[in-house]
């Protein structure tokens, strides 16, 4: 495949990807505060906190997640190129954002109820540690990338 | 760097500027003057084989090694 071509992809690509991510941003941040909205309303927040908890947590981290994501893909669809200083930094954030969700229930839910309490009988959740260690190490793989882009755009 | 690239020199002694030999040789203005000023850490045999055949010239006319000691002309 030729370069121009393969930039053009990536552009058009990544224009959509950033629309999607927006979209998903704002569904999610809708989602915690309907469901947040609900419970206050209903007055049912006390015997829902462990859903209150997760909803929350996981929640609001997967929207910033989103629109961290949504950034990225504006940046790349103008450049044309992902390995930027900047997409390794989103990557780190994103990648710093999923290991927060991976306890923030719990510490939301030890708040609601007073005292320490978990959902799933462990402080951690796995569920949100592995993808923030993938997308760490993609992040560093992503830097290799951009000392090669550096050599590309510095020969002619 | 010790490799000096003399491009300036053999595109006055062609008497061609910098605009003519970006359209003939296919290479961006920016890149071209970018390779002008030195400010590239490497140049493709494609582009060196193109910018010779246009200025009738051999690499050696362009790229010059100087010894890191030595002083520059």
């Amino acid at each position: 495949m030729k370069k121009v071509t393969a930039i053009s992809k990536i552009k058009e690509n990544s224009t959509a990807m950033s629309v999607l991510m927006a979209v998903l941003g704002l569904l999610c941040l809708g989602a915690c505060a309907m469901g947040l909205g609900d419970s206050l309303y209903h007055s049912t927040f006390t015997e829902k906190k462990e859903e209150m908890a997760s909803l929350l947590g996981t929640g609001l981290i997967f929207a910033a997640c989103a629109f961290i994501a949504a950034y990225l893909f504006i940046r790349i669809s103008r450049t044309g190129t992902p390995f930027s200083d900047t997409s390794v930094k989103c990557l780190k954030n994103i990648a710093f954002l999923l290991f927060i969700g991976s306890f923030l229930p719990n510490i939301l839910l030890s708040l609601f109820s007073g005292k320490y309490e978990t959902i799933n009988d462990s402080f951690i959740e796995i569920s949100m540690l592995v993808p923030s260690v993938i997308v760490f190490c993609a992040a560093e793989a992503f830097n290799y990338g951009v000392i090669l882009q550096q050599e590309s755009d510095e020969t002619v | 760097m010790s490799i000096i690239l003399r491009l300036d020199r053999v595109m006055a002694d062609r008497k061609m500027s910098l605009n003519e030999l970006s359209e003939r040789v296919g290479v961006s203005n920016v890149n071209l003057s970018k390779l002008k000023t030195g400010k590239v850490s490497a140049i493709r045999f494609s582009t060196l084989d193109a910018i010779c055949s246009v200025l009738d010239c051999q690499p050696g006319d362009i790229l010059e090694y100087i010894r890191d000691n030595e002083p520059q002309p």
